[in-house]
C-alpha cells in the first residue's frame, strides 16, 4: 500500500500524462 | 478515509474541480461545436467523436500549456528575482542558489532527506532542480500537443474554405497559433505578477498564499 502523499501525487501524473498522451495522438493522427 | 481526505485535501479538491471542469468543457463543447455544424449544414458530432477532436484537444492543451509555463517561470525566476515586501517573494538576501547548508545538501542533509539530496553526483543536479525540470518539460510537451491540435483545426478549415493546408512547420510562424498561445500567456504573467504586488499590502487571514494580517508592508516572503 502506498502512502495517501505518493497516491495523490502519482494520481496528478497519471492524469496529466494521460492528457499529453490522448490528445498528443489526437493531433497527429487527425484528418 | 476521513484521514485521508483530511490529509490530501489540497490534491483531491483540485483533482476533482480539475476532472468536473474538463467534463463540463467538453458537454458545452460539444453543444458549441454541434451549433456551430448544424448552421453550416454539416453533420453534428457525437461525444466522444467531439472529445477525440483537434478542436477539443487543441482548447485543453492550450490552457495547460500557459499554466505549467507560468509556474515554470514562477519556479525559475524566484531562484534570482526578488520583490520587496511581497509573500512570493523570498528575503532579498537570499537571491540565487543559496548555499549547501540552507538548503540541506550532502552533510547537511538530515537523516530522513531525501536520497538524491545526500549525493555529491549527477543525481543531486537532476534532483535539486527536478520541480522545474517536470514544470518545464510538461510545458513543452502540451504547447507541442496545442501545436499539432490547433494545426489540424486550421487545415480543416483551410480546406472548408477551398484553400491550401499548410504545414505543421509553416503553421508554428503562423499568426493564428500565436494568437491561440499569447491569448493564454498574457493573462497568465498577468496574475503572476499581481499576486507579486497584492502580496505586499493586502491579506488573506489563514492562507500561506499570503504574509500574516499584521506583517509589515516592508516584510519579505513573512509565509515562506
Amino acid at each position: 500500500m502506498l502512502p495517501p502523499m505518493r497516491t495523490m501525487y502519482l494520481l496528478y501524473w497519471v492524469m496529466i500524462a494521460g492528457g499529453i498522451l490522448l490528445w498528443t495522438i489526437v493531433g497527429l493522427t487527425a484528418e | 478515509m476521513r484521514r485521508f481526505l483530511f490529509e490530501n485535501g489540497l490534491s483531491v479538491f483540485f483533482g476533482a474541480l480539475f476532472l468536473a471542469s474538463l467534463v463540463g468543457q467538453s458537454f458545452v463543447g460539444q453543444h458549441a461545436y454541434n451549433a456551430d455544424q448544424t448552421a453550416h449544414g454539416s453533420a453534428p458530432l457525437s461525444w466522444i467523436d467531439y472529445v477525440l477532436s483537434p478542436e477539443f484537444g487543441g482548447a485543453v492543451l492550450e490552457n495547460w500549456q500557459s499554466e505549467f509555463l507560468q509556474f515554470t517561470l514562477f519556479i525559475l525566476a524566484t531562484v534570482w528575482l526578488v520583490q520587496k515586501g511581497s509573500n512570493e517573494s523570498k528575503p532579498l538576501d537570499s537571491v540565487g542558489l543559496e548555499s549547501k547548508q540552507a538548503q540541506r545538501l550532502e552533510g547537511y542533509a538530515p537523516e530522513n532527506a531525501p536520497r538524491w539530496a545526500k549525493l555529491r553526483d549527477w543525481r543531486r543536479r537532476v534532483y535539486e532542480n527536478s520541480l522545474l525540470l517536470a514544470m518545464g518539460a510538461i510545458f513543452f510537451a502540451t504547447w507541442f500537443g496545442q501545436s499539432l491540435n490547433n494545426w489540424r483545426e486550421f487545415n480543416a478549415d483551410q480546406r472548408e474554405h477551398h484553400e491550401a493546408a499548410i504545414s505543421w512547420g509553416s503553421y508554428l510562424l503562423n499568426a493564428d497559433f500565436w494568437e491561440r498561445t499569447l491569448q493564454n500567456w498574457q493573462s497568465e504573467f498577468l496574475a503572476v505578477g499581481t499576486m507579486a504586488v497584492f502580496t505586499i499590502y493586502l491579506r488573506q487571514r489563514g492562507s500561506p498564499e499570503s504574509k500574516p494580517v499584521g506583517a509589515p508592508h516592508e516584510e519579505t516572503g513573512s509565509s515562506g
